[in-house]
């Protein structure tokens, strides 16, 4: 009898091998889970930004040190998968004891996450000794956590999570090569000077042979800076125009305004704005639309680029991997002294409340909710607050923490007039006048851009995109109503009926009614 | 355990004895899991109780609730809550309650709102007819007069051949034989809307938000743009004291705002405007 060459088992014992190390992985897992005496916490987040993930590891420590009856464990999720992710966890039941709260909405916030209202007028005990004892914990964050309870339970009015930080928005900037380009690192104030530093950079260029782009630009983040310039020619025009008589302007008005023909892309404010966007696409790389936010940041960082427009969160990775000073500044937008674009501008633009960010709750299925409560208190203390700000390079949503030493620049700014608000129906519920406005947009930029040919493009499909979108905001509307009602049921039928629920759900009922049948009548008869 | 060790072992146990809530809002309650916007839960949990007992009235409403609710959304369970509904609201008991008849008063309403507001294709005049009735039979109620707002919505918006100016007269009529807050005030701003937006009728439309905000809202932040609303529009009618004592309520509600310094701005413009200064 012949015996089988050695090549031919090799196979067999690699999948023996391995399947060997998967049984011994696998169960490894579960010894780790059972054997345990301790409280296991899970936290899923997807901030993977650099100074985050070390940030929490810190708090994680200094927790465990005082509770060491409890282990926390973190499961960062890259943010392209992490709504997915949430939701087939939250499904599944198998979601962590605390989550980042990213692409959610009220419905999801409701039902997979507990409500943390009773506990928000309580004080946060790891306050003690600081200028925050006895302060109720939601009086502790800037914006008493309005703007987390808006944005996740808006019509129930309750508080599902709790916000540890806030975004700006900034415009970030190479010391060096700033000096190298005008021999000083002072940025540029005003647009004026913004504009003559993208005329320095070409004559440096010029003179050199560099081929420096004056600011890092990608699709994403080039909304981001066309939604920071364009309201401020749109600010003077919200203010006396504004439909809601509020000082703002709804997309839905927006969108009605448009349709009726009262507003168009040729109203001096808005053609105003467009012609801002179009002087300012001439600082960033040609194709910018087409790149992303990682092309923009490798641009920056491999200092082919002089600035840099992005968020806070990105301002940890520019300190970490930069092999130069990184200056910050906010945008430099028009005053009112610009000659150009000076006459639509009320004035600096206040960013109390910031965005909120790294907002986390407790989901429902939490086996430990009383210690992921004392760990979200724990996380969102003012001495923890300081050291999470410092090692992330993030601005705290907590009163009174400073912001970042190095970079006090990320701090949003107290004081100014109310902001305008941009012209491509970024925020209209259905995305198809938006999609229109960004597929056309090429036609206005660049050296070869008319704003005349992108107007007539946009303009061309407007109608037929808005009443799409409009119809899909009704829809939307219509939902809410109808669920209002079986709320409504559900809240006089209660043995124990609460003071104020049934009339609170009325309210809110009308209010979506009043926004609704409107729009129905003179849209969509 | 050291003694530095009790410190944040009180101040978790203190935690855990503080927030019993938490682990209650697990249990499972048909009630809660609606709260929650947990329909088919709630359907789940309730239909058992309502088969044992068909009669009982607020348990017949909470079912057909969640039915309306549940997911997959479908024309069936409609018409299974709009008969369970009216058979509610149509039966009598030998000897109600006032708990009971405020549950079929409730569904009587319901079954109105699913004619108006639940079918692909609205069935309007059944509504208003349901509507109506409740009015009638019920006059006082809450529910009747929340259905009054519904026939005010009807007649702004979903009445084929009334002008807007046609719509005022009998709006305000039914704002007159309303007693609950929350439909006054509806009301109120619904008839403001179509003064302000419709007709342009400044002046009769910053009467009707003055009465809306003097009753109040619950909603966040709706009494906040109430003030700015008012603000805005009596300075465009010169009455800059008033304006500014909007514009000034707003601003001290809204220390932390980005309207704020533009609304502290324009109070103290109006006040200007009206020769007053501010204090």
């Amino acid at each position: 009898m012949k015996r089988a060459p050695l090549s031919s088992i090799v196979p067999y014992l690699v999948l023996g091998l391995v399947f060997a190390w998967s049984c011994w992985h696998v169960a490894s897992i579960r010894r780790v889970a059972v054997d345990t005496d301790k409280v296991t916490l899970r936290i899923g987040h997807w901030m993977l930004h650099a100074g985050m993930r070390e940030s929490f590891d810190l708090a994680i420590t200094d927790y465990q040190k005082l509770h060491p009856d409890v282990s926390i464990e973190q499961i960062p999720v890259p943010i392209r998968s992490y709504a997915m992710w949430l939701r087939t966890r939250l499904v599944g039941e198998t979601a962590p004891d605390i989550t980042g709260l990213s692409a959610v909405g009220e419905e999801i916030a409701g039902r997979y996450y507990l409500p943390l209202d009773a506990y928000a007028s309580q004080p946060n005990p790891y306050n003690a000794g600081t200028p925050l004892e006895g302060v109720p914990w939601r009086d502790t964050f800037v914006d008493g956590l309005e703007s987390v309870r808006n944005l996740l339970g808006p019509v129930s009015g309750e508080l599902y999570g709790v916000n540890l930080q806030i975004n700006t928005l900034r415009l970030y900037f190479n010391r060096n090569l700033l000096r190298a380009v005008t021999g000083s690192d002072a940025p540029p104030v005003t647009f004026a000077e913004l504009r003559a530093l993208g005329d320095q950079i070409a004559a440096y260029n010029a003179r050199t042979g560099t081929k420096l782009v004056p600011i890092a630009s990608c699709g994403p983040y080039s909304r981001y800076l066309f939604n920071t310039l364009v309201p401020s020619q749109t600010q003077r025009f919200a203010v006396e125009s504004s439909p809601s008589l509020n000082l703002s302007v709804s997309p839905q008005d927006m969108a009605t305004a448009f349709l009726r023909g009262e507003w168009t892309y040729a109203t001096p404010a808005f053609r105003s704005g467009l012609e801002l966007m179009r002087e300012v696409t001439s600082l960033m790389p040609p194709g910018f639309s087409q790149l992303e936010r990682d092309d923009a940041l490798f641009a920056y960082l491999q200092q082919q680029a002089v600035m840099f427009y992005a968020g806070s969160w990105d301002y940890g990775v520019l300190v970490r991997d930069g092999p130069f000073p990184t200056g910050v500044t906010s945008l430099p937008l028009p005053d009112r002294d610009d000659p150009k674009y000076g006459r639509f501008v009320l004035g600096p633009i206040s960013e109390v409340a910031g965005s909120p960010e790294a907002i986390l709750g407790i989901t429902r299925t939490s086996r430990h909710p009383e210690v992921a409560l004392d760990f979200l208190r724990f996380l969102s203390c003012r001495s923890v607050a300081t050291t999470f700000s410092r090692e992330s390079h993030r601005i705290s949503s907590v009163v009174g923490t400073p912001p970042p030493p190095d970079a006090p620049g990320l701090a949003p700014v107290l004081n100014g007039e109310v902001n305008g608000f941009g012209i491509d129906f970024t925020y209209l519920a259905g995305g198809n006048t938006n999609r229109a406005f960004q597929n056309n947009l090429h036609r206005a930029l660049g050296p070869k851009g008319d704003l005349d040919d992108f107007i007539k493009a946009v303009e061309s499909t407007m109608p037929e995109n808005l009443r799409r979108d409009l119809a899909q905001a009704a829809l939307g509307q219509q939902r809410e109503i109808r669920r209002l009602d079986s709320q409504l049921a559900f809240a006089l039928t209660r043995s124990d009926p609460k003071p104020g629920e049934w009339s609170r759900l009325a309210e809110a009922q009308s209010i979506r009614q009043q926004e609704r049948l409107p729009l129905v009548q003179e849209f969509f008869p | 355990m050291s003694p530095s060790g009790y410190l944040p072992a009180g101040l978790l146990l203190a935690s855990m004895l503080a927030a019993p809530g938490l682990a209650a809002a697990n249990r499972s309650d048909p009630w809660a899991d609606a709260r929650n916007l947990n329909f088919t839960a709630a359907g789940a949990g309730i239909a058992p109780l309502h088969q044992a007992a068909p009669d009982d009235a607020r348990l017949a409403v909470a079912y057909a609730a969640a039915l309306l609710a549940r997911q997959p959304r479908t024309e069936a369970n409609i018409i299974e809550a709009r008969a369970l509904l009216e058979r509610t609201a149509q039966f009598t008991p030998t000897a109600p309650s006032p708990a009971d008849t405020d549950q079929r008063i409730l569904a009587a309403y319901l079954v109105a709102r699913i004619d108006h507001d639940h079918f692909e294709n609205p069935r309007l005049d059944i509504a208003r007819s349901g509507y109506e009735a409740l009015r009638v039979a019920h006059p006082g109620h809450p529910l009747a007069d929340q259905a009054a707002l519904q026939l005010g919505y009807m007649l702004a918006y979903q009445t084929a051949g009334l002008s807007p100016a046609d719509t005022i007269a009998p709006v305000e009529a039914l704002l007159a034989s309303v007693h609950s807050e929350n439909a006054r005030r509806e009301l109120h701003l619904l008839l403001a809307r179509i003064q302000v937006r419709t007709l342009h009728n400044d002046a009769a439309a910053l009467a009707h938000f003055q009465a809306a905000r003097a009753i109040g809202c619950q909603a966040t932040n709706r009494d906040n743009e109430l003030d700015l609303t008012i603000g805005m529009l009596a300075a465009r009618l010169g009455q800059g004291d008033l304006a500014a004592r909007h514009y000034l309520a707003f601003a001290k509600a809204n220390p932390q705002e980005v309207r704020t310094q533009t609304v502290r701005r324009l109070a103290a413009e109006a006040l200007a405007a009206s020769g007053s200064s501010t204090k």
